[in-house]
């Protein structure tokens, strides 16, 4: 439904919003130092610039703090400093120019404290955010008590980068005073329930006085979950204190230095197997960089933990994990949200284990992989159900002929000088819910016009994933009129208040299935109405139609069952008698009868107990597989993908279309993040790959040379939005295979016993465990 | 130029437009080329190809195709379609980056850079034009009108000229290098008559290896040449450490350049494996 305005370039973003009358430029001032302790803030030389409006400092935040778990993250600097670029104060100007010029005049007095810059620091000074309950099956000590049992024992570590998001466009609010004081808040966010409160609370409004609208965003990726809120209440502080439009544009360089990002892990394992590659025993501790504040780490780290047993079954194993504090920007979410980071250190320990015993690794994925019995148990104590893993894995198998490929590997490397290949198989299986059972619901409202044609609005925000697409589609497909007869109109808490994020590749399950319930409402009593009209009977004038929303029969039910919506009209299953779909809006509305309604629905069957570490926290899962072959060049460790044939398991697809793209768009971005996307910081912490220039997202040419995606359509997803699956996140998992097949062809070319390859595997990174060439 | 001393000249502004829109230059005065026609042509003698300074680096890779290979292969990792249609190779020569692409293959074809000021004209051999990090051999008044690049000589049944160009990067694809390598080599009878090895990415400028140079010329043309120079390869080059990588990353990526061109020219016969 975007694509001709984003095609077009006429799509509006809040950048492209036309100026306001006597609308102000806002800005912030970011620290100079990582941890500190600021003295004072000097904003004599900016204040004197004319066209400078005002600098605001905590002292003008009616609430200081913010945070969507703990509320533990200043909106600017009161005291401490606890990241480098961390906003200290607000800046309004007549323009960005001024504003620019503006920035570079405040000036601060720091004490400055000395910084913790990584994991292992952190875990040294023991600076802990958070640690949850462990997930623990089986009896692991007693397997590793007992080492005369086991063949074979794995130990190491695994570092894992961060990545930025790089959505296009950067975080951007744009605010305006509305009847007094109250506030408009129109952000570029995912989360505009969170954008709205934090908003209130920073000017110190109550929550009916602000309004947040979302019509859609350049991109998010989940940085702007949490993270678009502090900078709409930047704006918001300069609207409220002067009573003028202010808006907020983040340059890219900027956004780049003072946004979280995906959280950087660090994992030490213990691994015990037998001489099959049997998994036996898993000991595994994960240490997730938070940052400076605690943002969604906590939930972040859980799905790391979650995801840990990746595809395969672990029948004796403990999973721990710790949020670090560290005196950088504080990680947030990002597609996959910690799950690819837990997922990643199985995969890449079996590709270990498949070197220590000379196996295929493929091999002993299917040894491992979850099957369908009753076994298929995570750690966690959830059974994974509707298992199409085998299918999945054996489809990929085949279909991209990895057995041949495999042979044909083992022969270039032997021969080739200059070039190494390699070739692997990595699964997913993504848990679908909001591990916080209460974000698990979702409300919509569903307005019929007397045209016949549908407003649709949910908490829902579009972010190019295409869910107003998807929501247009069910209800579409409810009332059976044309897709283009609906219009997802804009995201706005005046609509749809108390929402969750678009997040957890949620969208479409959660709003999905609130446009259905909505839909069904008036369904119910449209088809009164269309069995009243099939009678023939007249109403006198003292009579009304009356249409009842509880208390029907069995008979009345069964009779209302016989009419479908489809084409256009209202059918009589049965007599084959027709209403045109435009005549039975107008019947009802004349006869008073509400073709408007709102409906709220909540996941079911959720029921993790975190104090246990144990139980049911997902609905279902999405899985899927893909082999990758990729080609490294041993000169210069250069990689490239040659090939990648990805098989999933979406349901039913909404959209094939649309989830196609949402497969391929995941699994190319993950595949920046396993090779070329690098986060360097320099020794005082400041962001050096700040920009385009410096910090390499895929592009065009990255991309597989040859990219296969098929689908196992089938609809056993019972209970989800027209038994879909959801499709955002899991498909960046299997950007896995690339790693592991990078990992693989350096195994050709090593002395060491197993590839201890650190993500991303940069050129340099591969380079340096390549056995050099001889001179 | 001789009114507006202060002026900074524009051709293409792939880098000068992203310096504006970060709000790093505010020129008051900028000169654009735009208008002067015979900058936008590509001369050719029995000799060289004259490159102007408004020729993008597609109308160059385009013309040069045929006749430098390498340099056409390398023009296809360098930059996007967009970005070349709007970059110049002079533009990229005078903003002397120590790792502007073009510059090792222009130092190991010995190309000229031709100035011009309201005094008049004057040719600089390419080797002498950059004197420290982004500081030219360029008078006040003076701006570089064309690039003159000498052609290849035709090989005949015992003399070649042989051309190896490298470039390295985080991404291979559309990204500043790591490291790059220029080689260009006249082979007699089996012999190095004249050698021309440049690095880019590991110094203020450009380096060329002017007295390894020396010693090639006249050597026997063979493997011995690349592994004895990529043994002591840190006493020809000192990368620094930066964001594209590590010194010893790069001091790995000449060694092992050179060993790719050895290989290379062992595979395509014109040296004794």
């Amino acid at each position: 439904m975007s694509l001709e305005l984003h095609v077009t370039g006429e799509s509006e973003f809040i950048d492209d919003i036309r100026p306001m009358a006597g609308e102000l430029a806002v800005g912030y001032v970011g620290s100079p130092v990582s941890h500190g302790e600021l003295q004072s803030i000097d904003s004599s030389e900016a204040l004197k610039l004319p066209g400078v409006v005002g600098v605001y400092t905590a002292r003008d935040l009616h609430k200081k703090l913010w945070g969507t778990i703990v509320q533990d993250q200043p909106v600017v600097v009161e005291k401490f400093i606890g990241y480098r670029d961390e906003p200290i104060c607000i800046v309004a100007a007549e323009s960005r120019e001024i504003l620019e010029r503006a920035r570079k005049l405040v000036k601060f007095k720091i004490k400055e404290l000395p910084a913790i810059r990584d994991i292992d620091t952190a875990i040294a000074k023991n600076s802990i955010l958070h640690s949850p309950t462990p997930f623990q099956c089986g009896d692991v000590d007693a397997i590793f008590a007992n080492k005369k049992n086991i063949p074979h024992i794995h130990r190491g570590e695994m570092i894992i980068g961060g990545q930025e998001h790089f959505y296009l466009e950067s975080q951007a609010s744009l605010v305006y005073p509305v009847d007094g004081d109250g506030l408009k808040v129109v952000s570029s966010s995912q989360h505009p329930t969170e954008t709205q409160h934090v908003v209130a609370h920073a000017v110190g409004l109550p929550f009916h006085k602000v309004t947040c609208e979302v019509k859609r965003m350049g991109g998010a990726f989940g940085g702007k979950e949490s993270q678009a809120a502090p900078f709409a209440a930047m704006a918001a502080i300069v609207a409220h204190k002067t009573g003028r439009p202010a808006r907020i544009v983040l340059t890219k360089d900027d956004d780049m230095c003072v946004t979280g990002k995906r959280h950087p892990f660090k994992a030490f394992f213990e691994v015990a197997f037998n001489d099959d590659g049997k998994l036996l025993g898993l000991k595994l501790k994960l240490y997730a960089d938070g940052g400076a504040y605690t943002d969604l780490s906590p939930s972040i780290l859980d799905r790391a933990m979650f995801h840990a047993d990746g595809c395969y079954l672990l029948e004796n194993a403990r999973i721990e994990g710790w949020v670090c504090k560290t005196h950088t920007h504080s990680n947030t979410a990002f597609r996959g949200f910690g799950g690819p980071q837990g997922a990643i250190v199985i995969e890449s320990i079996i590709e270990d284990i498949a070197r220590i015993l000379k196996k295929d690794p493929a091999g002993i994925r299917l040894l491992n992989l979850y099957d369908k019995s009753e076994r298929a148990v995570t750690p966690y104590g959830q059974r994974v159900t509707n298992n199409l893993l085998p299918e999945l894995f054996a489809k990929a198998l085949k279909s991209s002929d990895y057995d041949k490929r495999r042979r044909e590997i083992v022969t270039f490397n032997k021969n080739a000088r200059g070039k190494l290949r390699g070739i692997s198989i990595t699964g997913c299986k993504f848990g679908i819910s909001f591990t916080t059972r209460f974000l698990n619901q979702g409300n919509a409202l569903v307005n019929i016009h007397r045209d016949g044609t549908v407003q649709v609005s949910t908490g829902a925000t579009d972010m190019g994933q295409g869910i107003n697409t998807k929501l247009a589609i069910v209800a579409s497909r409810a009332f059976g009129i044309p897709v283009e007869d609906v219009n997802v109109t804009i995201t706005s808490t005046e609509k749809n208040a108390n929402t969750s994020p678009t997040a957890a590749s949620s969208g479409s399950d959660i709003n999905g299935a609130a446009v259905q319930v909505a839909c069904d409402k008036i369904l119910l009593r449209l088809k009164q109405v269309a069995v009243f009209h099939f009678s023939g009977r007249k109403l006198t004038v003292k009579e009304e139609l009356e249409v009842r929303e509880h208390d029907l029969s069995k008979a009345e039910l069964a009779e209302l069952e016989n009419i479908v919506f489809e084409n256009g009209v209202a059918r009589n299953k049965k007599t084959g008698a027709t209403i045109v779909w435009r005549d039975l809006l107008s019947l009802a509305y004349l006869n008073r009868i509400s073709i408007s309604d709102y409906g709220h629905m909540k996941t079911t069957g959720l029921a993790f107990d975190r104090a246990k570490g144990h139980g049911d926290a997902f609905k279902y899962f999405t899985p899927g597989a893909a082999v990758s072959e990729v080609s490294v060049d041993t000169y210069s460790g250069e990689v490239k993908i040659l090939r990648t044939d990805i098989v999933m398991d979406l349901g039913r697809p909404l959209h094939h279309g649309v989830d196609i793209g949402q497969i391929t768009g995941g699994f190319v971005q993950g595949a920046g993040w396993m090779t070329t996307e690098k986060l360097f910081y320099a020794d005082d912490g400041f962001l050096v790959s700040h920009s385009p220039t410096t910090y390499k997202i895929p592009n065009i040419q990255d991309t597989p040379r040859v990219f296969n995606v098929s689908l196992i359509e089938n609809d056993l997803n019972e209970g989800v939005i027209l038994r879909s699956k959801a499709v955002g996140e899991p498909p960046l998992l299997l950007s896995a295979s690339v790693f592991m097949a990078i990992k693989d062809a350096i195994s050709y070319r090593t002395d060491e016993k197993t590839v201890a390859l650190q993500v991303p595997a940069t050129p340099e990174e591969v380079l340096m465990r390549l056995r050099p060439h001889e001179l | 130029m001789k009114k507006h001393r202060d002026a900074r000249i524009v051709a293409g502004a792939t880098d000068l437009g992203v310096q504006v829109n970060k709000g790093r230059l505010a020129y008051r005065r900028l000169m654009s080329l735009q208008n002067i026609a015979k900058l936008h042509s590509i001369g050719e003698s029995t000799r060289t190809f004259s490159v102007g300074a408004r020729v993008t680096l597609t109308q160059l890779q385009v013309y040069l195709a045929k006749h430098e290979p390498e340099f056409d292969r390398m023009l296809n990792l360098f930059a996007s379609p967009q970005i070349k249609n709007a970059g110049t190779l002079v533009g990229n020569v005078v903003n002397a980056s120590p790792i502007a692409d073009s510059i090792p293959f222009l130092m190991a074809v010995d190309a000229v850079i031709v100035a011009e000021s309201a005094a008049g004209k004057r040719k600089i051999p390419i080797a002498n034009f950059y004197l420290g990090y982004k500081k030219l051999a360029l008078k006040p008044g003076e701006f570089v009108t064309s690039i003159e690049i000498p052609k290849v000589k035709q090989p005949s049944k015992t003399s070649r000229s042989l051309t190896k160009l490298y470039k390295v990067s985080v991404r291979k694809d559309l990204d500043i290098s790591a490291v790059t390598m220029a080689l260009r080599l006249d082979v007699e009878k089996g012999s190095v008559k004249e050698a021309r090895i440049v690095f880019g990415g590991v110094g203020p400028v450009v380096k060329r290896l002017t007295t390894r140079e020396k010693k090639w010329r006249g050597a026997k043309f063979e493997r011995s040449l690349f592994t004895d120079l990529a043994k002591e390869i840190e006493t020809e080059v000192s990368p620094i450490a930066d964001v594209r990588g590590s010194r010893e990353y790069r001091l790995l990526l000449c060694r092992n350049l050179l060993v790719k061109a050895a290989d290379e020219f062992a595979s395509e016969k014109v040296m004794p494996s």
